[in-house]
């Protein structure tokens, strides 16, 4: 097979091969995969994948302008199309609008945001409300997920968020979520 | 309702409520003027009441809070400002507020994305290149010749008595719950070892249409045979995987 040629000369891979190779990858993944796997199956370190995919992002849409777009979520990469042409897809297939977010959902995705991970009590003793169907939303809609139990009595969930929160929201890391400013006092 | 009372903002819960009694009254959330907000809010509730909105019982609980908090601001002596914490609660809710609110533009902004699920693309098995209908109707066609053979035989032997019932009707999914336990057991079989002990055409046509079904659904797999040559030797796998629309109910025998 053709592929395996392909990873036998894994020494001499170059930028252009790897980035060939990582659109075929992620074209045929569908969901996001991370660089660390990526590296793995082409034998390169991680850091080095990433590199060569950052700089293919920039160029992905410059030499051919595309509807699709390569989106470097947190340390993983993704195939998703772009947002302006969503409305066109949500008629080509038929998708029902599934609705935006509600306040309460955003709320609660944006104090496990900030604080991941995060069980369900410190949620709702910021919002200062039950939060308990809100949580079952964002799960259900894959932008949070459970990130293991804290080791206290009852040894309840932690929430973090998703790399669908970063595609979702237009983010590459959750460092570019906006910062916190505390200081002033006025009310919004 | 007796009376109409307009009151048009849903308040996600007391903190929500108190930011909007706070901005409504131009105050500062560092200088809140507990006994007026307390009035505000209590008014409010009491008209939550008439509305018969239910109360969350969070309402009550900020209620009391800020009872407390009243009381203790008429103390002459204070070590800290009893409003203290409930600053501390309104600022880190506020902030949540304005994240949400951003989050909100991004989502319209950028919730258009979509992403496409693996199982879209299926690798490419050889397994739909051979499976026309030729093939399976020669196997078809195999099998019913055998049959018609063995019917004769048994006709010509003198001295069977013909049976009174005449037609066994044999369901399909007693087929595919018989086809399941022996692919459980084996894993892999040749389509022969299946279709070996059939002795009627009903069963044929059951055993091959439950046959059709799990391949459709994806229970199991055909392969051709390495030797085969004539397109009917062909060998089937059990699909361990998970399956995702099944539309035969058996499950798979321990």
């Amino acid at each position: 097979m053709t592929d395996e040629t392909v990873l036998d000369d894994k020494k001499i891979l170059t930028h252009d091969e790897i980035k060939r190779i990582t659109e075929a990858v992620l074209f045929a993944a569908g969901h996001p995969v991370t660089f660390e796997k990526l590296g793995e199956v082409m034998e390169l370190p991680a850091d080095d994948v990433r590199a060569v995919i950052e700089e293919y992002r920039a160029e992905y849409d410059a030499s051919f302008p595309r509807g699709i777009q390569l989106l470097i979520l947190g340390n993983a990469c993704q195939l998703v199309t772009k947002e302006v042409f969503g409305e066109y897809i949500k008629s080509a297939l038929g998708i029902r609008d599934g609705g935006n977010l509600s306040k309460a959902s955003l709320e609660t995705l944006a104090v496990i945001a900030y604080n991941q991970p995060i069980t369900r009590a410190y949620i709702e003793q910021v919002r200062g409300v039950d939060s308990s169907y809100s949580v079952g939303v964002l799960l259900e809609r894959e932008l949070i997920e459970e990130k293991g139990r804290m080791d206290v009595p009852g040894r309840p969930r932690l929430y973090g968020t998703t790399e669908a929160f970063l595609r979702v929201f237009g983010l590459s890391s959750l460092d570019e979520l906006p910062p916190l400013d505390f200081s002033e006092g006025e009310t919004l | 309702m007796e009376q109409l009372v307009f009151k048009t903002e849903i308040y996600e819960g007391p903190l929500d409520l108190l930011l909007a009694l706070i901005a409504k009254n131009k105050m500062s959330i560092f200088d809140i003027h507990i006994a007026l907000i307390f009035e505000q809010y209590m008014d409010h509730l009491r008209q939550m009441e008439q509305l018969d909105m239910e109360i969350a019982g969070e309402f009550i609980t900020m209620a009391s809070e800020l009872m407390l908090i009243k009381s203790k601001m008429l103390l002459p002596k204070q070590e800290e400002d009893p409003r203290e914490e409930l600053v501390q609660q309104l600022m880190e809710y506020q902030t949540a507020k304005r994240v949400a609110g951003w989050l909100s533009d991004r989502e319209a902004e950028f919730g258009g994305r979509f992403e496409k699920d693996t199982d879209d693309i299926k690798p490419d098995k050889h397994v739909l290149d051979f499976l026309e209908s030729a093939v399976l109707s020669r196997a078809m066609q195999h099998l019913l010749l055998r049959l018609s053979e063995e019917e004769r035989v048994e006709k010509e032997r003198p001295n069977t008595i013909a049976p009174i019932i005449k037609k066994k009707i044999v369901p399909v999914q007693g087929r595919i719950v018989h086809i399941l336990r022996l692919m459980a057991r084996k894993k892999s079989v040749h389509i022969d070892e299946i279709l070996e002990n059939v002795r009627s055409r009903s069963e044929l046509v059951a055993t091959f249409y439950a046959l059709l079904e799990l391949v459709r659904v994806g229970r199991i797999e055909p392969f051709r045979a390495p030797d085969d040559e004539t397109g009917s030797n062909i060998i089937l796998t059990l699909y361990t995987g998970k399956i995702e629309h099944s539309e035969t109910k058996e499950e798979v025998p321990a």
